[in-house]
């Protein structure tokens, strides 16, 4: 070899790729030079196959203090927000938010990142004593853990158990018709993919005894190729799917199931179906999927959900995602809890939000509330119906009511041992 | 460890044909673009950690040329990377062929990071997804009774293709002879009034190629982004070890070493499935430093 590279510096040159990929580049964003502003630190992923969370929530986030801001901003300051690239890595997610803090001083934080780094970020939070809007991670145990909860953190996006128990309830009726008894799952193996089957599953079990899980498939995350679970799938026979994918592997996942004819032969849920970005990634959206509500506009069919999806799509022209629309209403509370609170001070901003209830597109009556107890949004619309080929793509979902999820949830909660 | 769902599989067809087909398709895949790695490696001893990003190319490449016809996509997209290769190659590459390694490191990695915003700044943050062309939407063929889709018989042919031709080009051609020639001793062969430069380049381009055409069979069936190419990087470094550094061959044999590992251990241990390829790779360095075809040689 002329350059003299032998095996062992061969060895040592592709460590250290795998230690750059890891380190990463980050994406400075602009720096709050004025303390006249309130500012907002964003921390999410802006690169790889899910920059689409970082980039759609950001705009979802903007969204809300464009609004703000038009208005007279608050406390008398305008309202800024500053960004910020983990790479969905976790040390990046981790250094980003304390950056965010002790060098910029912002004044409210906002956790956009993924189950992965969400409980590393929510130790930030307690560490720093800095309010912290979670508006992505979905992990049930994120909040309702009472053992592992920080008074500083809040979470203004769904919670995987509210999700799930309607979800369940929805596949039991659909099982029930069909005598679909044997059950099956591919999720993404991390704290958000199981958290999610587990409950799903809990709560289909409760209302339909019969079934049983005859396999389940646990693909990392962003794994390229599905190829070898599904054949694994198709052997195993399983009636139904349930399947907790999201972004870019739900489509390759659906893409290449669809190669195998799978769906023709088994029922898919697919919980994080029905959003915008993965509909219109689709090159085809298969008929008679079965998903839940992330995102539509007819989800709840309101003029005011319908008015949102409009102004957004005036502006961005695009419709927003679920996390456009998570973020736009974390915004709405950390915004409210100031004006009631009359100062960013986190002792005071814990006080205001806990309970707060602020009006928000996707509430199921315009309004959606803070729950006191464990920090997390409820009273959200959740829908769950079958897909069609064009758009509105799922014309009609099915719900439950909340006192039934939240009656579900505490069950399931003592069952865990968090009540 | 689930070895009773292993002992089923392997005495049923119908899991052994499905197992094999995602075998082979994950191996083929990988082996066209390690192969570009470890010939790239071994005659110009430069170890490219943009030709993940090369693969990338590929696939966006044949994602916006996809409306004209599908056969056009592929071998256009194909060539187009060859010629981003050649341009890379002449223009940046070449300097850095005799400086220490460090710079050969920091050069590609930079086009990474380049090549990865570029493709940001033309296709956009968000990933796309291309869809099996019209002509493969059809139900899948049956092997006994296991279902193969027809464009992953596609896969198979052209990756099979591509790796005898490759071997004969190697085996049975001039250009081969120089290229194994120069990756043993290039002084001698520009001694001999061999091109050696010429021979570089081609190899390079060659390569491109290869990584390209990975990108262009992968685009229809896997979700295309910026960044892409790094896990493919990643596994493609594990080929190369265990095939051997430089080995075509190797290459081959490392890459349906892999897709088998991970068809078969998604049945066998399921919850092992992405450590096994690791511990493959593990074995192989203990047991056989040079890989499992590297060349007798002590580098």
């Amino acid at each position: 070899m002329d350059n003299g590279m032998n095996r062992r510096q061969f060895l040592t040159a592709a460590g250290a790729a795998a230690a750059g990929a890891t380190l990463g580049p980050l994406v400075p964003g602009p720096r709050a030079y004025s303390a006249e502003p309130i500012v907002v630190g964003f921390v999410s992923i802006f690169s790889g196959r899910v920059a689409s969370l970082g980039e759609t929530g950001y705009r979802g986030l903007e969204f809300a203090i464009d609004e703000i801001n038009a208005k007279g901003g608050l406390l008398g300051r305008q309202l800024k927000a500053i960004k910020q690239d983990s790479a969905g890595k976790i040390e990046d997610a981790v250094r980003v938010a304390r950056d965010f803090v002790t060098r910029d001083k912002v004044d409210l934080l906002m956790d956009h990142s993924s189950s992965r780094e969400a409980f590393a970020v929510r130790e930030v939070s307690r560490d720093l004593k800095k309010v912290t809007m979670v508006t992505a991670s979905e992990t049930t145990e994120l909040t309702a853990d009472p053992k592992a909860r920080t008074p500083y953190t809040f979470r203004a996006a769904r919670q995987t158990l509210h999700d799930g128990i309607v979800g369940g309830i929805y596949a039991a009726g659909v099982s029930k018709a069909k005598g679909m008894t044997k059950w099956y799952s591919a999720s993404p193996d991390y704290a958000y993919g199981r958290a999610s089957t587990e409950e799903f599953f809990a709560s289909l079990k409760a209302s339909f005894p019969e079934m049983q899980i005859v396999g389940q498939a646990w693909p990392k995350l962003f794994e390229p190729d599905y190829t070898a679970f599904l054949t694994k799938m198709l052997q195993d026979r399983p009636n139904a799917c349930y399947s907790a994918l999201w972004a870019g592997d739900l489509v390759t996942f659906v893409e290449q199931g669809g190669l195998y004819g799978l769906f023709d032969q088994i029922a898919f849920f697919g919980i994080n179906l029905a959003d915008y970005t993965i509909l219109k990634a689709l090159k085809k959206v298969p008929a008679g999927m079965h998903s839940g509500s992330r995102y539509l506009t007819n989800v709840p069919d309101t003029s005011a959900n319908k008015s949102f999806g409009e102004r957004y799509e005036k502006k961005y022209k695009e419709l927003p995602t679920n996390w456009s629309q998570e973020c736009y209403t974390g915004m709405q509370f950390l915004a409210e809890a100031v004006r009631k609170a009359g100062s960013t001070k986190s002792d005071d901003l814990v006080k205001a939000l806990e309970g707060l209830t602020v009006k928000a597109p996707w509430g199921v009556d315009g309004t959606v509330t803070l729950r006191k107890r464990d920090h997390t949004i409820v009273n959200y619309a959740i829908g769950w119906g079958q897909t069609q080929p064009q758009a509105p793509w799922v014309p009609k979902t099915s719900s439950v009511p909340w006192d039934k999820i939240l009656a579900q949830e505490e069950a399931y909660l003592k069952s865990k041992g968090w009540v | 460890m689930d070895l009773g769902a292993f002992a089923q599989c392997v005495s049923s067809t119908l899991c052994v044909v499905s197992q094999l087909t995602s075998a082979l398709i994950t191996g083929l895949i990988l082996f066209l673009v390690a192969s570009g790695l470890s010939l790239v490696f071994g005659v110009m001893g430069i170890l490219n950690f943009a030709h993940g990003s090369l693969y990338m190319l590929g696939a966006y490449l044949s994602f916006s040329l996809l409306r004209l016809n599908f056969g056009v996509a592929t071998v256009a997209a194909a060539l187009g990377v060859a010629v981003i290769g050649l341009l890379l190659e002449r223009v940046f590459i070449r300097h850095v062929y005799r400086a220490p390694l460090l710079y050969q490191l920091l050069l590609t990695y930079a086009f990474i990071l380049v090549l990865d915003d570029v493709a940001k700044l033309i296709w956009g943050y968000d990933f796309v997804s291309m869809g099996v062309p019209d002509a493969f939407r059809r139900p899948p063929i049956f092997i006994g009774r296991a279902p193969v889709p027809a464009y992953y018989m596609f896969i198979i042919v052209v990756g099979v293709v591509v790796a005898v031709g490759l071997w004969l080009l190697l085996t049975r051609t001039r250009f081969g002879r120089i290229i194994r020639a120069a990756a043993d001793n290039p002084t001698m062969v520009a001694a001999l009034g061999v091109n050696v430069a010429a021979v570089s380049a081609g190899v390079f381009v060659l390569g491109s190629f290869l990584a390209g055409l990975g990108g262009v069979l992968a685009a229809p069936v896997r979700s295309i982004f910026p960044g892409m190419g790094f896990s493919i990087l990643v596994e493609s470094f594990i080929v190369v070890v265990i095939g051997g550094l430089g080995s075509v061959a190797g290459a081959f044999v490392g890459a349906l070493l892999i897709g088998f590992v991970r068809a078969f251990g998604s049945v066998a241990f399921p919850a092992l499935e992405e450590g096994l390829v690791f511990m493959l790779m593990a074995a192989v360095l203990l047991t056989r430093p040079r890989g499992v075809l590297g060349v007798g040689k002590e580098l």
